[in-house]
């Protein structure tokens, strides 16, 4: 067992060093939660000056890994003490995107996604454009087919795994929000959506609505009820 | 003759713990130790329910009420006057076990009463407690279910150590919270009490003293990291030990409006600071109606099985099944660190 003040980064925030920026910022989280002056898990095991200590370890910690930069640099000094490996190391290099699901360049891609597999994670993480995308307040249908199309993810692969029919996808993706169903049921679909490309559902769902009530306000009335809700309640 | 709490009981301290815990007695696996640090968190219920579930599930299922001194196991199991006691036994007014064993209601399900017994009974010596255990393991059951007092006293600790396991129950309140960790922490310190010989615990004791100028250590972390830095070969013991240490840990009480996380979170303080392996077995969620079925002295299952509190105590019983057989620590994870500690052997 090694004390957390002999951590490396890495260790103080449970991460693999390949970690994406989405695990660094979700273990960041998760370490407040337990560190945090009013977290009761960690109620009484830490004295007052303990726990300002490992939250200023944690800060720097994540302010240091969060930043590409600063991230190689600390990489480079834990290879060069040997406690790392360089094979190991986060690569942010690739720039360009890197096509999930590319039929054309290697026939033997999977006809379906798997959704649970880290890699996949990490590869929507690191899309550039995913992250821009991401980064804005609202979302729109046509931010969402940029996303799919970019993780090279078809509709049909996606409707296969969310049972929800292809029309209805379209219509979310098209912003056509007559043809979509209550809030409640949109917002489920939304989030099954941005599971099978990895992204936050939640966010995703908060978002997409917030720019659909906000031009229509009547937009998310419940539309015409016969397709798409029967459907899936099955 | 009489013996005080804590302190004043004079032990004998166990210098060769490694052979309590040999192969010998490995067969103790199946001895659950159930406590933590607070009074009320609801291990007694928990007990009796987790036994009944057990026994409905078809295994062999024996509770212990080793609360020792305030034993109350009885009530909740619907045994009003258990005849022989656990005092019986430890008083040799019985030579076997068995002897004190009652029947409950619940086939399947077997009960020893700590109740009725004299003043004495609360503070076992260390050799009462392992004679006891090893009659506990010789006993034909699938699961033996210790329920345990409050506190954090030896009789508490020993049993906690010489099981190997054993589930913490808490609350979310920071008032339980803070029991729990005081109840890992003195195993912990006892642990290192125990690995050590007499003098070699003197010493780390005056070195702690002497780094923390003057103050004694207040963790038992300390002490070990003290330890392993002095004496590199007896803090891998200590460690390997603690390593072997299978915990397990359940939120009982939990209102709708707390943090479902809090249970997994302070297994990961255990294991992230304290070296200590705690397995989180689930939420129990709150319901008024525990309180009044004690009241009335009936089976809280029994009479509400559709509530979500019977539905996690039903699940808390799944996930103990699951986990008790997870292949000890040592196995998975130290491979690696065992064999850098073990490396001077082979040069």
């Amino acid at each position: 067992m090694k004390y957390f003040e002999e951590q490396n980064y890495y260790e103080m925030l449970d991460l693999a060093p390949s970690a994406s920026s989405f695990d660094i910022r979700h273990a960041y989280r998760t370490a407040l939660q337990i560190y945090g002056d009013d977290s009761p898990a960690s109620y009484s095991f830490f004295s007052a000056d303990e726990r300002a200590g490992i939250l200023a370890g944690l800060e720097k910690a994540f302010l240091t890994l969060i930043n590409d930069e600063s991230r190689t640099e600390y990489d480079r000094s834990l290879i060069a003490a040997g406690l790392m490996q360089g094979s190991e190391q986060h690569r942010s290099r690739p720039k360009k995107p890197i096509p999930l699901f590319d039929l054309e360049e290697n026939g033997n891609a999977p006809a379906i996604l798997f959704p649970h597999t880290e890699k996949t994670i990490r590869l929507t993480d690191e899309h550039h454009a995913v992250r821009d995308i991401m980064s804005k307040e609202t979302l729109t249908g046509r931010d969402l087919k940029r996303i799919r199309t970019e993780l090279g993810i078809t509709l049909e692969q996606i409707a296969e795994i969310v049972k929800v029919r292809r029309g209805l996808l379209a219509a979310i993706e098209e912003d056509r929000h007559e043809e979509l169903p209550s809030a409640l049921h949109l917002k489920s679909f939304l989030k099954a959506y941005a599971e099978c490309l990895r992204l936050d559902a939640g966010e995703v769902a908060a978002r997409y609505l917030k720019a659909a009530t906000g031009r229509t306000p009547d937009g998310t009335r419940a539309g015409s009820a016969d397709d798409g809700i029967t459907e899936t309640k099955k | 003759m009489f013996k005080s709490n804590e302190g004043k009981c004079v032990e004998k301290p166990e210098t060769v713990p490694i052979r309590i815990m040999s192969n010998e007695d490995s067969h103790i696996n199946n001895i659950w130790p159930i406590g933590g640090g607070k009074g009320g968190s609801g291990k007694t219920f928990l007990t009796g329910s987790l036994g009944l579930l057990l026994a409905r599930q078809g295994l062999n299922t024996l509770l212990i009420d080793a609360d020792l001194g305030s034993a109350n196991l009885h009530t909740i199991i619907g045994v009003d006057h258990p005849g022989r006691t656990l005092s019986d036994f430890v008083h040799r007014r019985v030579d076997r076990l068995e002897d004190v064993v009652t029947k409950t209601p619940v086939p399947g399900l077997s009960f020893i009463s700590g109740a009725g017994d004299n003043l004495d009974m609360a503070n076992l010596i260390h050799s009462q407690k392992m004679r006891l255990l090893r009659a506990i393991s010789r006993l034909p059951y699938e699961h033996v279910l210790l329920d345990l007092g409050a506190g954090t006293s030896f009789n508490t600790i020993d049993f906690f150590l010489i099981a190997g396991t054993g589930i913490f129950v808490t609350t979310p309140e920071p008032t339980s919270i803070e029991n729990v960790y005081r109840l890992i922490r003195s195993v912990y310190f006892r642990k290192i009490r125990q690995v050590l010989r007499d003098a070699s615990f003197r010493e780390l004791l005056q070195e702690a003293a002497l780094r923390s100028n003057g103050s004694t250590a207040k963790n038992p972390e300390d002490l070990f990291r003290i330890l392993k830095a002095c004496d590199p070969v007896q803090g891998g013991r200590v460690e390997e030990s603690l390593r072997a240490f299978r915990f397990k840990l359940v939120l009982n009480q939990l209102r709708k409006q707390d943090n479902p996380q809090i249970g997994n979170l302070i297994c990961r303080i255990c294991e992230k600071h304290l070296g200590i392996r705690v397995c989180f077995l689930g939420n129990i969620l709150h319901d008024d109606r525990v309180h009044d079925s004690v009241c009335r002295r009936v089976n809280f299952l029994d009479k509400y099985p559709y509530t979500q509190t019977a539905t996690d105590l039903r699940e808390f019983c799944n996930r103990f099944l699951a986990h008790r057989q997870e292949p000890l620590p040592l196995e998975t994870s130290l491979g690696k660190r065992e064999d850098t500690t073990r490396m001077p052997a082979h040069f």
